[in-house]
């Protein structure tokens, strides 16, 4: 039988990476304030799954808590495609104030119980930004015809659609090939891909369109919640909020200190854009979210409390 | 305590299914199972399984074996590989063994675009086995030669398991891991070839016959159409023209239709070419299936970082220590997969090579030189079991074949273990480091 | 009674058949799309990798069908011959256990969980792509059963795999 004083915690990334050092946060905090009643056994790197599965995981009730990006979630919860709609936020204060109202933890966070899961807690995630093998891009005009790698999402495809591009899905872990080769002209990821996934070797013009800011999701299981005490559930959720404050700093220094080594290191040029035309080209894609019955509501509510 | 009765029970299960001959996907598959049902209750065990199940193979270095075996076979019947293997005759020469020769190189060919030992290893076995049979090759010495040979391309760029590796070591430089992979991947192969000329030599295997200027003109222009479905799919791989899964497929269509044109396939052979593919790519899937499940229940009973502490723990001399993880390595790697034990392995074992000054781009040739290894020898080794499978070869006997290129391998492991110029000579001179 | 058989194994045949030609077809547009057309198909990628998980599952059931999973028969050859055949059917057993426990109910449980849960490019239910473990469990449960049910003269001719 299982063991239920222990608690399983998966995510993907390596431990030297700042969502690592947010875990163990977040363990040291539940063990110390449970007295050892409650244990954290954090599995980095993905050993337990991709994401996809990890969270059909803490369904069945095999992973108890996972930290998940919320393009993953948006296969299971709809509302959550949100995200993925571009120029939803304007900036980073923006972001973490809806990200931290009571308005989105209490609507979203419980959406999912009948899934099988719930919310616990949000992270930065990055901003995500255009960049280029060769390519300059200051407007829509000049994605004409460039072949964009997208994450496999519908949301994904339509954004480099109407910001002009060729939106080509691919796996995560083609994309260096597939730069260096040329069959695809880009990407866009938050500018640690250029070091840790090492883009800035074969894409060398990083473009701050920042066309979105997607949080990273804290997840467990119901099964495994519904387990709890009371007093576990909210030290387990007070510790998930001290892990959430932990990363904000940890990932903003990450973050920073990628730009500087591909600055640097790699000759990757870092450009502005004129953001407001590309703002302008998505949005016929807010319409469709504002009218989506699927995400209306809390398109709704986002933009009342940003 | 409940991990190591756990872990007792996954390892003591697998050896004794696998003794008594229960299939070795089977029984894979079966003692991940038991275990899990022991730790996890009843639905949630057979959930999981089922998911692990379905998912095993979904993953890019996957998608391209059943199509590349595919072709393989279609070329095997259509009259293509024969030519192709004419042609390559003439470069290998006269050497002993010159089957077994041509075998290697176009695994070192194959394996590097296809980015899947697997895939090279049974579309090669499937095209050598039956004209070394013809030339009274003896089938475990082909298909050996075939099996060590297999993992060559996986080193030489580009390289699937390296990007792997990259990813999960923290992003070491993927440039940098592609050209230090030329040198071990290219020895890796000289080291067999250089057996399998020996083995030949000393047992007298045929050597082809001498063949005339008018012949070889003939040979040539006879394969010229097969070769440019290579010049096609390699360039269009290497290229970026596409991906290894619809290089696949080109290779499919191309060979399909070369194949009509000779008429060397007809409506009823087609029957077998689907036959043939479905028994080697349906026993190859089902291996890959069950060892990912496995591997899960090794990460969840955290088995690999428990032995690497205790081994770890015997001693702080940076030699014995890499000594140690080649060990281990070579442990664990006979019963994984060589991506699963990357995505496990890396992790553990990166800190402390960086902490002894190990160099990141020669630890990931370490790693990956050493989880090649693994892939063809027992219990668990997908290359080794296609490879005799597809030979339609004696399990022990080609094992037996094996162990002179098991030795030398090995040694090669701890020459590039202690000897970074290797790795990293490459790399330094394009300034990559 | 072998008409039964040779029934399944034609149908298993077929479906594969029809999995991998569409895997080829595909995989070909896909390329099509991005060079001729210059539109990339953003669906294809997926349907590939959904294909190929039935198509994994259903070749392993063709090939158990065929008894050419590979084993290591070393120790079991000096067994006598009918401790062979005591094992060759508590084999079966395994099977049969596989593909009822895991596969069928496992997979049944799994798609109850699934249902709801799309999948990314193509937007179907990830129930379509986790159906293949149920329907490739019940053609092994089949074999498995017919192999049990077999007279132990002819088993001999089925053990050819080495
Ligand atoms: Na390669
Ligand atoms: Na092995």
């Amino acid at each position: 039988e299982k063991d239920t004083s222990t608690l399983i915690l998966a995510h993907s990334h390596p431990t030297s990476h700042p969502i690592h050092k947010a875990m163990e946060v977040l363990k040291e905090e539940v063990e110390e304030k449970t007295n050892n009643e409650l244990h954290l056994k954090i599995y980095p790197n993905g050993n337990l799954g991709s994401e996809r599965e990890v969270i059909e995981r803490t369904q069945i009730g095999t992973v108890d808590i996972a930290k998940v990006s919320v393009s993953s979630l948006e296969s299971f919860e709809p509302s959550y495609a949100i995200f993925s709609l571009p120029y939803l936020f304007e900036n980073k204060e923006q972001f973490h104030r809806v990200m931290t109202s009571s308005a989105i933890t209490e609507e979203l966070y419980n959406k999912t119980i009948d899934s099988g899961f719930r919310g616990l807690s949000y992270y930065s995630g990055g901003v995500r930004n255009v960049y280029t093998a060769d390519r300059q891009v200051q407007s829509p005009e000049d994605m004409q015809g460039l072949k964009i790698r997208v994450q496999a999402s519908q949301t994904s495809v339509q954004m480099i659609n109407a910001m002009g591009g060729v939106p080509t899905p691919m796996s995560y872990s083609q994309v260096y090939t597939a730069l260096q080769s040329g069959v695809i002209g880009g990407a866009e990821n938050n500018a640690t891909a250029l070091t840790s996934s090492n883009h800035g070797e074969v894409a060398k013009n990083y473009f701050y369109t920042e066309h979105s800011i997607v949080p990273d999701m804290l997840i467990i299981s119901d099964k495994t919640y519904n387990q709890l005490s009371d007093e576990h559930r909210r030290i387990l959720q007070e510790a998930a909020s001290t892990s959430t404050n932990h990363h904000r700093e940890l990932w903003q220094k990450a973050v920073n200190d990628a730009k500087e080594t591909a600055k640097q290191e790699m000759n990757v040029n870092f450009q502005e854009v004129d953001k407001q035309a590309f703002i302008e080209a998505v949005q016929p894609m807010h319409e469709q979210f504002k009218n989506d019955p699927a995400t209306s509501d809390i398109y709704q509510t986002i933009n009342e409390v940003k | 305590m409940t991990t190591a009765l756990a872990a007792t029970l996954l390892f003591g299960s697998l050896i004794v299914l696998l003794l008594i001959g229960t299939p070795i996907a089977l029984a894979t598959a079966l003692s991940a199972i038991f275990t899990m049902l022991w730790i996890l209750p009843f639905d949630q065990s057979l959930t999981t399984a089922a998911q692990q199940l379905a998912v095993g193979v979904d993953n890019f270095t996957i998608l391209s074996i059943p199509l590349f075996v595919l072709a393989g076979i279609i070329m095997n019947n259509g009259g293509i590989a024969f030519k192709l293997i004419n042609l390559a005759k003439l470069f290998v020469g006269r050497l002993p063994g010159t089957l077994a020769h041509t075998n290697v190189v176009g695994n070192m060919l194959f394996g590097s675009i296809s980015g899947s030992s697997v895939a090279a290893a049974a579309a090669m076995g499937k095209i050598i086995t039956p004209m070394a049979k013809r030339q009274n090759y003896p089938v475990n010495y082909i298909a050996s030669a075939n099996i060590a040979s297999a993992p060559a391309g996986l080193l030489i760029p580009p390289s699937s398991m390296l990007i792997v590796y990259s990813l999960v070591s923290g992003g070491t430089s993927i440039a940098a891991l592609f050209i230090a992979g030329y040198i071990p991947g290219i020895l890796w192969g000289l080291v067999v070839m250089t057996i399998a000329y020996f083995i030949a030599k000393r047992n007298g295997y045929a050597v082809s016959e001498k063949i005339s200027w008018k012949d070889k003109t003939f040979i040539v222009l006879d394969a010229v159409p097969s070769l440019l479905l290579i010049v096609l799919v390699i360039g269009g791989i290497v290229g970026g023209v596409f991906t290894a899964t619809e290089g696949a497929a080109v290779a499919v269509v191309y060979a399909t239709v070369l194949s009509l044109i000779y008429r060397e396939i007809s409506i009823k052979q087609i029957d077998v070419i689907f036959k043939e593919t479905f028994e080697v790519t349906g026993m190859i899937l089902f291996l890959i299936i069950s060892s990912s499940l496995f591997s899960l229940m090794m990460s969840y009973l955290e088995i690999p970082s428990g032995i690497s502490n205790v081994m770890l723990s015997i001693s702080d001399n940076p030699i014995i220590i890499l000594l140690i993880m080649n060990l281990l390595l070579l442990f664990m790697g006979t019963f994984m997969d060589v991506t699963p034990a990357i995505l496990i392995f890396t992790p553990i074992f990166f800190p402390v090579a960086a902490d002894l000054g190990v160099d990141p781009v020669h630890f990931g040739i370490i790693i990956a030189f050493n989880l090649c290894i693994g892939s063809i020898t027992p219990p668990i080794g997908s290359v080794l079991f296609v490879g005799t499978s597809v030979a339609k070869a004696n399990f022990e006997k080609v094992i037996k074949t094996l162990v002179p290129y098991f030795v030398i391998l090995i040694v090669m492991l701890l020459i590039i273990t202690f000897f970074p110029q290797l790795s990293l000579f490459l790399p330094d001179l394009f300034g990559l480091l | 009674m072998q008409m039964v058989k040779q029934s399944v194994d034609k149908l298993l045949f077929g479906i594969n058949v029809l999995l991998l030609v569409t895997m080829t077809v595909l995989s070909i547009y896909q390329v099509f799309t991005r060079y001729f057309l210059d539109v990339p198909s953003t669906i294809s990628e997926e349907m590939v990798r959904f294909l190929l998980i039935w198509f994994a599952l259903f070749t392993t059931a063709y090939v158990f069908g065929q008894q050419k999973h590979i084993a290591i028969t070393v120790l079991l050859q000096r067994f006598t011959e009918r401790m062979q055949r005591v094992i060759f059917k508590l084999i079966q057993v395994f099977w049969f256990l596989l593909s009822t426990g895991s596969l069928i109910i496992g997979g049944i449980i799994l798609i109850t969980y699934t249902n709801q849960e799309t999948s990314a490019a193509l937007g179907i239910s990830m129930m379509y792509v986790y159906l293949a473990l149920p329907l490739a469990g019940l053609f092994i449960a089949f074999y498995s059963l017919w192999y049990l049910a077999m007279p132990a003269g002819t088993m001999e001719e089925m053990e050819g795999n080495e």
